[in-house]
């Protein structure tokens, strides 16, 4: 059962097609690195001659649109995961309060991070985190 | 990765069953008695067949089996891969390094065996296009078409499910080179092998595709293209025709070999389809194949115009002329010998310069001298020289199978004093010994071998008789050179003379296939060396997979 | 378009010259070794006739001595084939006939290429992004400058791309 379970699964983390093993800012940025690998090729292959000046200029342009509109998406979606983890926090800080409980902080001793999620270990230095009782 | 080691282990688990179970080899050594099968010690035996007591054959097998066994690898990955949908850009960086040592086995494998045809067959000829010979040539054909078309996909991000189509194919093409090498379904020279494990491999075959190919379809949406072709003047399109004259080859060797079994099913009668037949079908093909080795790499990605095209194509082209004419004006007039040779000088030259142009930039950009600048291009950029290596590598290939179009051939009685012509040498007999080995005894006829009256020393072909399997063989003495080999052949004994019969052979340029094999297996292990892109590419892939892991969490 | 045009032709002038290469010039005499390259040892080793690897093959010989004995005869090439096929059956044939049911062995290679040419055209006219400038309406000024900022930024620190 254990061996055909992944077949059998449902699209668990099938974002939009996305492979699992790809988070799609990841997926985004490896696309943007594999222009400007074409793009350092492109520039190269200007040089030695081999392209004429005409299909440079055009295909430079093209991957540089190409690398902006990845870029863009991209951008999109931080703006979007911020949104997501906002809300997140805010359902938290509301789920605290309804159950009567002061708000946990999740400040980070060592660095001092305001960490927005409740998280076990500091999200921006790595160090242990235990909520201390937000006053108030 | 589970799943890697679960789909080798299924294949594992197959060939143990078929050897534990249907053809144990061990069971050759229980003789069947009234009271059951029971075991006996065998007495000494003959020994290797003596056409076998050959030193490249000593290498050739195993090469061959590791090119046959190294091709379930990149399945493997490809078949865990769909399996857990982890289909990003790792697993087919994995799977196209673990194609490369396969086919760079396979590739070896196939040129040893042609060596030792070559040099005990006594035929003057290395590549016969016997069924057994064809199907270890089918997956290395595939194999090719797939090292060539991933490359658009870690470019360009297209022809996702063509890959692992590509993949599929390979390995389904290795199993059944083994299925048609030990079922004795086609009648082969290698019938050594022949058993009655047919039928399992033709379930395995089939369960194996059937897997395969609906695990394809249930993943197919993971596996879209990431970008649209611009021209049809590109690399890419480049690299689909490269597709196409591979499996185009593939496909028609593939139908010659299969094609008695046909005949049997459909008019009943078994015909023969051997070297004339492939001959006709595959040397356009692999003239084709040629052209695009050149032409290809001359193609910019994404598009090319035509004043690109002709900054990249005039130099080599006019090299090919101007060698076109001269072969034609020196008497080349074998069509395919000559276009053969018109293309190698074309791709040749169209890769040197593509060298020359890429270290005379690093020159001009970084102040390096000439070498050190060929040096650093190839190191930045193994896959793409280490490619250009190997296409080189090629290049020579066919200029030692146009070499075989103006082979020459005669035979004669021969003793003491007997003079052979054949071209412009003159084979003169000085001797006739005779010896013993331990393993056999030999008669040999030392010929003395001259060009234009210029003496060229010695050539002792002999006879051979072994006295463990009381069997004659010939062994072949050649005489090589860049330019050509004299190769003769002590064939016999006339019954009325006495005299030995001797056949002579001399053919042009084949040393040139033994280096192109070398040049060609150089350039792979080069692709192989991880190159300064790559490695960069690796440690940004790191640095950026551990930043946006965090960020994605958050 | 022209590139285009340059391309296909030097394509085409390859593979006409290729279909040039089979009309011949008139077929020489016949010999015994050019006959023996035709047809297939009968003795079991599966090789054509001049290639038979066995010391002292009695079906070899025989089956040269007919082919001599035919030639003496003064037959060409062609009925000698057809002699030796009505002697030992159609498999002594190196390569089947082109005709009846066996003329399919050597249509489906090129039927194959054919398919093929006509599959890798048709992809590739799908996959033509429809238009022929879409470059230049995403490229060029209507991308966002910040954009193109924050990629040159990018590119420079992954130390790729082209660097000014």
């Amino acid at each position: 059962m254990f061996v055909v379970a992944p077949l059998l699964a449902p699209e668990a983390a099938g974002e939009a097609g996305l492979p699992v093993d790809v988070t799609p800012l990841a997926d985004l940025k490896r696309r943007r690195l594999v222009i400007y690998d074409n793009l350092q090729d492109l520039e190269f292959e200007y040089k030695a001659g081999k392209l004429a000046p005409g299909d440079y200029q055009a295909l430079r342009r093209d991957y540089t649109a190409e690398a902006a509109q990845l870029m863009a998406t991209s951008q999109d979606l931080e703006v979007a995961t911020a949104e997501d983890s906002w809300i997140e926090r805010e359902v938290a800080v509301r789920r605290a309060r309804r159950n009567a409980l002061p708000a946990p902080d999740y400040t980070c001793p060592k660095c001092g991070f305001e960490n927005p999620l409740p998280v076990k270990f500091c999200g921006e230095c790595g160090a242990r985190i235990r909520p201390a009782k937000k006053q108030g | 990765m589970p799943y890697v080691v679960a789909i080798l282990m299924a294949t594992g688990a197959f060939f143990a069953s078929i050897t534990f179970f249907v053809a144990n080899p061990f069971g050759e050594l229980f003789m069947a008695s009234t009271a059951g099968p029971r075991p006996f010690q065998p007495a000494d035996g003959n020994g290797l067949n003596p056409l076998l007591q050959y030193h490249s054959m000593v290498i050739h097998p195993p090469m061959l089996y590791l090119g046959y066994v190294g091709f379930a690898v990149p399945f493997a990955f490809a078949m865990a891969a769909l399996i857990t949908r982890q289909l990003g850009d790792n697993w087919i960086r994995t799977t196209r390094r673990w194609t490369m040592v396969p086919w760079m086995f396979l590739g070896t494998g196939i040129l040893l065996g042609g060596r030792w045809a070559y040099s005990v067959l006594g035929w003057g000829g290395y590549w016969g296009w016997d069924p057994v010979e064809n199907a270890s040539l089918l997956p290395w054909l595939a194999g090719t078409a797939f090292l060539h078309s991933v490359m658009i996909q870690e470019k360009r991000g297209m022809l996702k499910v063509w890959n692992v189509v590509l993949i599929i194919t390979t390995f389904f093409l290795c199993i059944f080179g083994t299925f048609l090498t030990r079922s004795g379904i086609v009648s082969s020279v290698h019938a050594f092998a022949q058993s009655n494990i047919g039928p399992f491999f033709a379930v395995f075959l089939g369960i194996v595709l059937l897997f395969s190919v609906s695990l394809l379809f249930l993943r197919v949406e993971f596996l879209k293209s990431e970008n649209k072709l611009d021209s049809v003047v590109s690399r890419e399109s480049g690299f689909l025709f490269n597709n196409w004259i591979l499996l185009a080859a593939v496909f028609a060797v593939l139908w010659g070999t299969i094609f008695p079994i046909i005949s049997k099913a459909v008019q009943g009668v078994t015909v023969t389809v051997g070297a004339p037949f492939f001959n006709k079908v595959a040397v356009p093909i692999g003239l084709l194949l040629l052209f695009l080795t050149g032409a290809g790499p001359l193609l910019a990605w994404r598009k090319t115009s035509f004043q690109s095209l002709r900054r990249n194509f005039t130099l080599p082209l006019a090299a090919a002329v101007v060698v076109g004419v001269a072969l034609f004006l020196s008497g080349v007039r074998h069509f395919y010998a000559w276009m053969s040779l018109f293309l190698c000088a074309f791709v040749a030259v169209s890769i040197l310069q593509e060298f020359f142009k890429g270290a005379r930039t690093r020159q001009k950009t970084g102040g390096e001298n000439f070498l050190r600048a060929i040096y650093n291009l190839t190191m930045r950029n193994t896959r793409r020289y280490g490619g250009y290596v190997v296409h080189l590598g090629i290049v020579l290939l066919f200029v030692g199978f146009a070499g075989q179009a103006f082979q020459a051939k005669t035979k004669g009685l021969m003793q003491d004093g007997d003079e052979l012509r054949v071209k412009n040498y003159v084979l003169r007999g000085i001797s006739v010994v005779s010896g013993d080995t331990p393993n056999y005894t030999f008669q040999k006829i030392r010929l003395a071998v001259s060009k234009d009256g210029q003496p060229l020393g010695t050539l002792e072909p002999d006879r051979r008789f072994y006295k463990a399997s009381q069997q004659p063989t010939s062994h072949v003495a050649i005489r090589s050179s860049l330019a050509e080999d004299v190769y003769a052949v002590l064939a016999g004994q006339d019954p009325d003379t006495g005299k030995a019969i001797v056949e002579v052979f001399v053919n042009p340029l084949v040393a040139w296939v033994w280096i192109g094999g070398f040049v060609t297996f150089l350039g792979t292990l080069l692709a192989m060396v991880p190159s300064r892109v790559e490695r960069q590419m690796a440690e940004m892939r790191q640095a950026q997979e551990a930043g946006v892991g965090v960020s994605d969490a958050l | 378009m022209r590139s285009r045009l340059a391309l296909v032709s030097l394509f085409a002038f390859a593979t006409l010259a290729l279909g040039a290469g089979r009309a011949r010039a008139v077929d020489p005499p016949p010999t015994v070794d050019r006959i023996g390259e035709r047809v297939m040892c009968l003795c079991g080793c599966v090789a054509i006739l001049n290639h038979c690897p066995h010391q002292n093959c009695s079906m070899h010989e025989e089956m040269r001595a007919t082919i001599q004995k035919a030639i003496a005869e003064g037959k060409d090439e062609n009925a000698i084939l057809q002699l030796l096929v009505q002697q030992y059956g159609v498999k002594v044939l190196a390569a089947p006939p082109a005709q009846g049911f066996d003329l399919a062995a050597w249509l489906l290679p090129g039927l194959g290429l054919a398919v093929g040419l006509a599959l890798v055209v048709m992809i590739v006219r799908r996959w033509r992004k429809p238009g022929e400038i879409p470059a230049t309406a995403a490229g060029g000024h209507d991308v966002d400058p910040k954009l193109l900022a924050a990629v040159e930024e990018e590119m420079k620190t992954s130390g790729m791309g082209i660097r000014k």
